[in-house]
């Protein structure tokens, strides 16, 4: 089964972190305009999403999101989840711990696009 | 294209304190390995790295400082370098053979803070930046920011407009004060 989202173990380890202090968590990818485009990480329900949103699946228990319309140009890729070093702007949980979630793009292959259609 | 890749070369890179150097390093850690990420993508959906592409090595004591080459990368406007703001000194080149295909490009976005024409024909002057759905279209100029001019995108770029003197509208409640002057009673009771 090919995954739209993954993550690597050092994200699933800072999630871990991150819902013992702040319960349960979500991700919204953040568009592509100036210093955006770093996925959000938010306590469950605090960033509102609805039929313009689209859930690409689950890392750790935790929904990750993005917009419809940004998923159309970035859908024939999969994304994983990362963390790097150094403080992002941002209102994500993550920052103060002065770290920062990463998204890292792979093409997907013509047989994993057939699968992923396929479902 | 030849001219322009030869001016991106010509891009001295280095210290930043030294007067001489045209660009210095990223501002932090997580840009860059975002736009490190983007030269990734963009090579993997097959754009042609035309210079640049990777991180800038150098060493006089600034081999982990957070450098990135200057980039051409030509591709069409379906990859993901050409749909987002990078935020990085990468530039995204694509073909087009008629003005209505550019237009088609420039708007086949969801973003439009600001965009760029580049024409000698008195007519495209006006009608391209019109047809182009962005807060500021700069013609035969780029990337300048005088205070008085009216900035701020379409589409997902955002909301409103800043730096215009109408823009103080934004900040300012309308109060409407009704006063009689009247000494006489209204008249009610």
């Amino acid at each position: 089964m090919t995954a739209r989202i993954i993550a690597t173990e050092q994200a699933i380890s800072l999630i871990n972190e991150l819902r013992h202090t702040h319960g349960p968590l979500m991700f919204h990818q953040s568009g592509g305009c100036c210093d955006g485009s770093q996925p959000m990480c938010f306590p469950e329900g605090e960033f509102k999403v609805g039929a313009s949103d689209v859930c690409l699946g689950e890392i750790a228990g935790c929904k990750f999101y993005m917009s419809a319309d940004q998923f159309n140009y970035w859908k024939h890729t999969q994304l994983m989840l990362d963390v790097i070093r150094g403080r992002g702007s941002s209102f994500s949980l993550e920052i103060p711990l002065g770290v920062r979630f990463h998204t890292r793009s792979r093409v997907f292959t013509d047989a994993e696009i057939a699968e992923l259609e396929g479902t | 294209m030849e001219r322009v890749i030869q001016r991106t070369k010509a891009i001295k890179m280095g210290n930043p304190l030294d007067a001489t150097v045209m660009m210095g390093a990223q501002a932090s850690e997580d840009q860059y390995q975002k736009i490190l990420s983007y030269l990734d993508i963009g090579k993997q959906e097959g754009a042609e790295v035309l210079t640049g592409g990777e991180a800038f090595r150098q060493n006089s004591g600034l081999e982990n400082g957070y450098y990135v080459q200057p980039t051409l990368l030509k591709g069409n406007n379906k990859m993901r370098v050409f749909q987002e703001e990078i935020f990085g000194p990468v530039a995204c080149v694509t073909t087009f053979k008629t003005t209505e295909e550019a237009i088609a490009i420039a708007n086949d976005t969801l973003y439009g803070l600001g965009a760029g024409v580049w024409t000698r024909d008195a007519h495209e002057l006006y009608q391209v930046p019109r047809a182009i759905n962005a807060g500021r279209v700069w013609v035969n100029c780029y990337h300048a920011y005088p205070a008085h001019a009216p900035f701020g995108g379409y589409k997902k770029s955002g909301f409103g407009r800043e730096t215009h003197k109408m823009m103080l509208n934004h900040y300012r409640q309308t109060k409407n004060m009704l006063i009689s002057y009247g000494k006489q009673k209204l008249g009610f009771f």
